[in-house]
């Protein structure tokens, strides 16, 4: 945070940095903006859809509401994932919720805007599906997942 | 729900709203036998129901609804005042205008333009009027008037517009040049018009400036001339309406009500087994609290369905309007009977409902009712008669849609079908199978393609539109006694009574209104066509036959299945298939929850509901089945181990 005030510009924040949850999924260390998440759940058993996609897991009940669960490992082509996945993490995008499954989460990080990079080009990467950007950590790198690119399906305006 | 922020808009959603009401008060006040004779409330009703429009629309900017309304307004204004009488064809024509009005709302809501329905104002002030005698108006500013910035030119101009005027001045007390006051008025005005134009609209070139002249407004040629002073729009005596008092409610915040009684009725059954040993004993404070939270929460349920159920009222009239333009443009005479209008419906069912019976309405009346020749012929009334009743019955609403008329011609039903291969020549139907034919996709028996029911679709667009609301609908017909139509729905759209199965280790849900029968596979009568495709026979007919698991992906059963049952099932074109389920569980009311804004569209899957124990259950698409069965030429998996 910069100390000085500065005027809420609406799509921009204030200070110049974004609070990002950081999780596990299949080994590795991924994160998401915390703004795009809406609550993280402990995991319970997702009803199958038929014939739906691979790395839909199916449909969970979260307060009434059906919540589709992603296989996150699967949807970005890591190794499948061995035990039951920990926690559902609940995002949302354009007014529709998915649950993403991921082994735990880990910690919210605050990083200046400018420390993330552009997504680089992954050709032959399974990750690249979702990717929006990366964070450089000592010695390694953390991929910034974008939540639009997660969603189940596309909706109809978009598709 | 779709808010605009935009808080005109939405005072303009709740204005439209407001007109809908206010036009059933208006039909109401016309259908009433009471209207414009002893008892004044009637037109006290009706012409409060267009004041009120009309003002709303004035500030809304609609003109011409306003205007229309406003014309509509003075009619009513000169039969309370005497000055007109109401014989049975005003009435006919103010049915009419209150017609085009309901269209003219309709148009304004959906923002396209409308006619202006001048004919329809012509129709209402022109014949019949024993008055009708020239206008002599007589008009003379005072130096008010002219105090207070108003010209005459504009009122004099605004009069010739209504019509062929004649403008005469009087100048006699106009004073010698030397005397002019430049302050004092001194011309006057007589003009005349033909007696064909509204007294409102006379009044109204006067707005504003009737304190500030002296005015008259007379008839001439006439043995009775009525000299109407001006008088500021008397506003209507407000008699109290006799039903309760109600408030505007957003649809969202009802169905978060509902939404929140599901999650309580899930959370009850969730809570029973936990607690079970402490029920156990009848007399146990545990179990009488349990109890009454039961009932409680069950009466909650069925007091938030209530606040989305209304009375099928609105929609009868809508019909009485359908009814009186087919009969018109079908010249015939035909009349509508309501019965049971005040039985109540989920309101998503009432919009549901407005297609299909617009057009049962229409085909009662273009090919149920004869023509009045025709009619009196045989010795019936020369006006056919249409009745629409509504009634709870066992849990589900029955409309019955039934008219006087000459019955299903089953001779003709029959060549039409053969004509259009939708049977054998040879082919023997009894009259129900033959009736049954009207429902076929592509059967229609208009002769010629009219404007109104044969516009190339037919009574099988009726019944897709019904069985997507979870209804059924069957016929009676009688040579020369009519034809009706049943129809029977559920009460609400939020609930459906289904069928608990098992399949491929899933609990899956089945509505009960697609199913036909349900018969054990052991034992069933089972063969296989060489192509694969494997067929049951159920008494004389025989079904394809398929394994949801396989069409579902589903896992598929351990053997041997004992339990295993065919599932007779029919879509919204009646088109039918027996489908295997591992088991039936159960039959039960589940609480609908969309699954497509979340999930898209999911195969063989129409919506989902939380089960007693907090999964989600998925409730089959039976449409959707069938059609992926149709489409399934796989043969059923391992049928004979499934067998056992």
């Amino acid at each position: 945070m910069t100390p000085t005030a500065q005027p809420i510009v609406k799509d921009q924040p204030p200070a110049a940095a974004v609070e990002l949850l950081s999780f596990t999924v299949a080994g590795s260390d991924f994160c998401l903006p915390v703004i795009d998440i809406c609550e993280v759940r402990s995991w319970s058993e997702p009803t199958p859809l038929p014939l739906s996609d691979p790395s839909l897991l199916g449909v969970i009940n979260l307060r009434g509401t059906i919540l589709p669960v992603i296989d996150l490992a699967r949807k970005l082509a890591l190794p499948a994932r061995s035990a039951t996945p920990g926690v559902i993490v609940v995002v949302a995008s354009a007014g529709r919720r998915a649950g993403l499954a991921v082994d735990k989460v880990d910690d919210i990080l605050t990083i200046p805007t400018s420390a993330i990079s552009p997504a680089p080009a992954l050709a032959n990467s399974g990750i690249a599906a979702g990717l929006s950007g990366v964070i450089v950590v000592n010695n390694g790198c953390l991929p910034v997942l974008d939540v639009t690119l997660l969603m189940p399906f596309q909706s109809q305006e978009q598709a | 729900m779709n808010l605009t922020n935009d808080p005109l808009a939405v005072i303009l959603i709740s204005f439209f709203q407001e007109c809908d009401e206010l036009i059933e008060q208006l039909v109401d006040a016309l259908d009433d036998p009471e209207f414009a004779a002893t008892d004044p409330n009637p037109l006290n009703a009706a012409f409060r129901a267009v004041h009120s429009i009309k003002g709303g629309a004035a500030s809304f900017g609609l003109d011409q609804l306003s205007h229309f309304a406003h014309q509509l307004e003075n009619t009513f204004d000169d039969l309370r005042a005497g000055r007109r009488r109401v014989d049975p064809s005003l009435l006919v024509r103010l049915k009419r205008a209150a017609d085009h009005l309901s269209q003219m709302v309709d148009c304004a809501r959906q923002n396209r333009p409308c006619e202006d329905g001048v004919a329809f104002l012509h129709a209402l002030v022109a014949a019949e009027d024993p008055m009708a005698g020239d206008w002599l108006i007589n008009f003379r500013p005072s130096a008010a008037l002219y105090a207070t910035g108003n010209e005459p030119l504009h009122i004099l101009n605004a009069l010739l517009e209504l019509g062929d005027a004649k403008v005469d001045l009087i100048a006699d007390d106009l004073p010698c040049l030397a005397d002019i006051c430049v302050h004092s008025a001194y011309l006057g005005w007589k003009v005349q018009l033909p007696g064909n134009v509204p007294e409102q609209s006379l009044r109204d070139c006067f707005d504003f400036v009737e304190d500030v002249c002296d005015l008259t407004l007379d008839r001439v040629q006439t043995p009775y001339t009525a000299r109407i002073a001006m008088t500021a729009t008397q506003h209507p005596a407000g008699s109290t309406k006799t039903d309760g008092a109600t408030i505007r409610v957003e649809l969202e915040r009802v169905d978060r009500l509902m939404n929140l009684v599901g999650e309580l009725v899930i959370s009850q059954s969730m809570l029973e087994p936990t607690i079970a040993p402490m029920l156990s004993d009848r007399n146990s404070p545990a179990r009488s609290a349990f109890d009454a939270l039961a009932s409680h929460v069950s009466d909650l349920q069925v007091a938030v369905m209530a606040i989305r159920a209304q009375p099928v009222k609105s929609l009868f009239q809508r019909m009485g309007r359908i009814l009186r333009e087919a009969a018109t443009s079908a010249g015939k005479e035909a009349s509508l009977t309501c019965l049971g209008e005040m039985t109540e419906i989920d309101r998503s069912i009432i919009d549901g409902l407005t297609e299909p019976l617009t057009h049962m309405i229409r085909n009662a009346v273009d090919h149920g009712l004869e023509k009045s020749t025709d009619r009196r012929a045989i010795g019936k009334s020369a006006c056919g008669s249409v009745t629409l009743s509504a009634a709870h019955r066992s849990g589900r609403v029955h409309i019955d849609i039934s008219d006087d008329g000459r019955g299903i011609d089953r001779a003709r039903v029959r060549t039409i079908a053969i004509e259009r291969g939708l049977i054998r020549a040879d082919q023997s139907l009894r009259d129900h199978e033959v009736d049954e034919l009207l429902f076929r996709p592509g059967f229609s028996t208009a002769q010629a393609v009219n404007t109104m029911s044969g516009r190339g679709v037919g009574l099988d667009v009726a019944r897709a539109a019904l069985v997507r609301l979870g209804g059924r609908i069957t016929i009676h017909s009688e040579p020369d006694r009519g034809t009706r139509f049943s129809l029977s729905l559920p009460l609400s759209l939020a609930v459906a009574e289904s069928m608990v199965v098992r399949c491929g280790g899933q609990t899956l849900l089945l509505p009960l209104s697609a199913i036909r029968e349900t018969v054990r596979l052991e034992g069933a009568d089972i063969r296989r066509l060489d192509d694969g495709a494997t067929l049951i026979q159920i008494r004389d007919q025989l079904f394809s036959l398929c394994d949801v698991s396989s069409v579902l992906g589903l896992p598929l059963r351990a053997f041997p299945a004992p339990r295993a049952v065919a599932v007779l099932v029919a879509d919204e074109d009646d088109r039918q298939a027996a489908l295997i389920f591992d088991e039936v569980i159960d039959q039960r009311q589940v609480v609908i929850k969309g699954l497509s804004n979340n999930c898209g569209t999911v195969a063989g899957t129409a919506a989902a509901t939380i089960l007693g124990d907090g999964c989600v259950g998925l409730i089959l698409d039976p449409t959707d089945l069938i059609r992926r069965a149709a489409t399934h030429s796989t043969p059923v998996p391992n049928l004979e181990r499934c067998l056992g």
